[in-house]
């Protein structure tokens, strides 16, 4: 009997104790690793889809509501002028989250083009959804559209399927704050 | 004890994973670029270092049957620690490795130093075996990681060696690469250790002397 009590508290001192640690850990780092995805992860995806623009995205980035979810917005200017948006999101893709970084041209209401930023799933056949061909479908693209126009990549159905949802969700959000993301960005 | 010997017996007599042929997983898994395999290693130096000392210190504490228990825990945390801070300062590492981080608890070598050694043994030679290993093991994922990188890619952390003519060795970078490599690696190991324990055995053993009856002819003349 006294033997077991010990096995149980010693292993619950150890997790507790553990648990203490990540936990600050965690917060601790948030941060940390918020900044570094922003600049090695959506700010290159950003820069891969907008041919040009003079202001920093990343910097000037803004969070708005939809829905009672929040996104994250990234303006794209030329000079003053609101000229396009971005935005990241998710869909479940194979194995874990997928992501996807998509532009949006204002003027238009087109999509400029798509670009992945987080993928977990089988490399060498998930991770065709990375190939130019793949992406470039979307370009030009109507936000309104269903993008039924894009084809997905045989063998790899479920990846790009997740990645067009993503695009498709992006669309809709992008369709529902255009108004107030002009009016806030400029 | 000898603090010497428990350090540097990872480093040659204990080398993983040649010689204990533990840890395999990482060692095939990431060894596809030398920078990779280096940050595998360091990793594990650190997860490996921290988790014996650790270990060591609360030997005392913890009760024989929960034992792996707490170990693994250990070992979790401490990983789940390298990983956050990967991501916090060397995200492009981060990427690189991505879920071969999580799988360093399940590391053998960890579990097996943790109860072969950090278990029965004192802060310090335990601290020194972690760290003797640690770095047995980020050297041997330095070599095999370079031997496929220069073969399959034709560059050395990055640096390209041939020039453009180079027509890349694939396989080498690809899964089937760690296998040969990490199989003739074992082989070189194997036929070297047992020249040199054969070689010992004929200067040492009477017997293999007496069996040849050269019991009085001078050591210089065995091979």
């Amino acid at each position: 009997m006294k033997e077991m009590v010990r096995m149980v508290v010693t292993l619950t001192i150890l997790c507790v104790l553990s648990g203490g640690v990540l936990s600050f850990l965690k917060t601790y780092t948030a941060p940390l690793i918020e900044s570094q995805e922003l600049n090695l992860v959506q700010g290159p995806a950003i820069a891969s889809i907008f041919p040009s623009y003079t202001n920093n995205p990343v910097a000037e980035r803004k969070t708005f509501q939809v829905d009672s979810t929040s996104v994250v917005i990234f303006p794209i200017k030329e000079g003053d002028t609101l000229t396009g948006v971005a935005m990241e999101q998710t869909s479940p893709g194979y194995s874990g989250a997928l992501g996807a970084m998509v532009g949006f041209a204002i003027e238009s209401d087109t999509i400029v083009g798509v670009n992945v930023t987080l993928f977990k799933d089988t490399a060498g056949i998930g991770s065709r959804v990375y190939d130019e061909t793949f992406r470039k479908q979307f370009n030009s693209l109507q936000a309104n559209e269903d993008l039924s126009s894009v084809d997905t990549l045989s063998g790899a159905t479920v990846s790009s399927s997740s990645f067009i949802n993503s695009v498709k969700k992006a669309a809709t959000i992008y369709l529902k704050l255009k108004q107030q993301m002009i009016a806030d960005f400029s | 004890m000898n603090l010497w010997k428990e350090f540097s017996k990872g480093l040659w007599e204990q080398l993983p994973p040649f010689r204990i042929l533990l840890g395999l997983c990482p060692t095939l898994a990431v060894t596809t670029s030398a920078e990779n395999g280096l940050g595998m290693g360091i990793a594990v130096i650190f997860v490996l270092t921290l988790s014996n000392t650790i270990v060591s210190l609360v030997r005392d504490f913890i009760p024989k049957k929960v034992r792996i228990a707490c170990f693994i825990v250990i070992a979790a945390t401490l990983v789940t620690s390298v990983e956050l801070l990967m991501q916090a300062y060397t995200y492009t590492l981060y990427q690189q490795l991505g879920i071969f981080v999580p799988l360093i608890v399940v590391n053998c070598i960890i579990l097996g130093r943790a109860e072969a050694f950090a278990s029965k043994n004192p802060v310090i030679p335990s601290f020194l075996d972690g760290l003797g290993i640690g770095i047995g093991f980020a050297c041997s994922l330095v070599v095999i990681a370079s031997i496929r990188e220069v073969l399959g890619k034709g560059t050395w952390f990055g640096i390209s060696l041939f020039g453009e003519n180079f027509e890349p060795f694939t396989i080498m970078s690809e899964g089937p690469g760690g296998f040969i490599v990490l199989g003739i690696l074992l082989m070189a190991m194997n036929i070297s250790s047992a020249y040199s324990i054969k070689k010992k055995q004929h200067i040492t053993d009477p017997s293999v002397l007496v069996e040849k009856g050269q019991k009085s002819t001078p050591l210089t003349n065995v091979q």
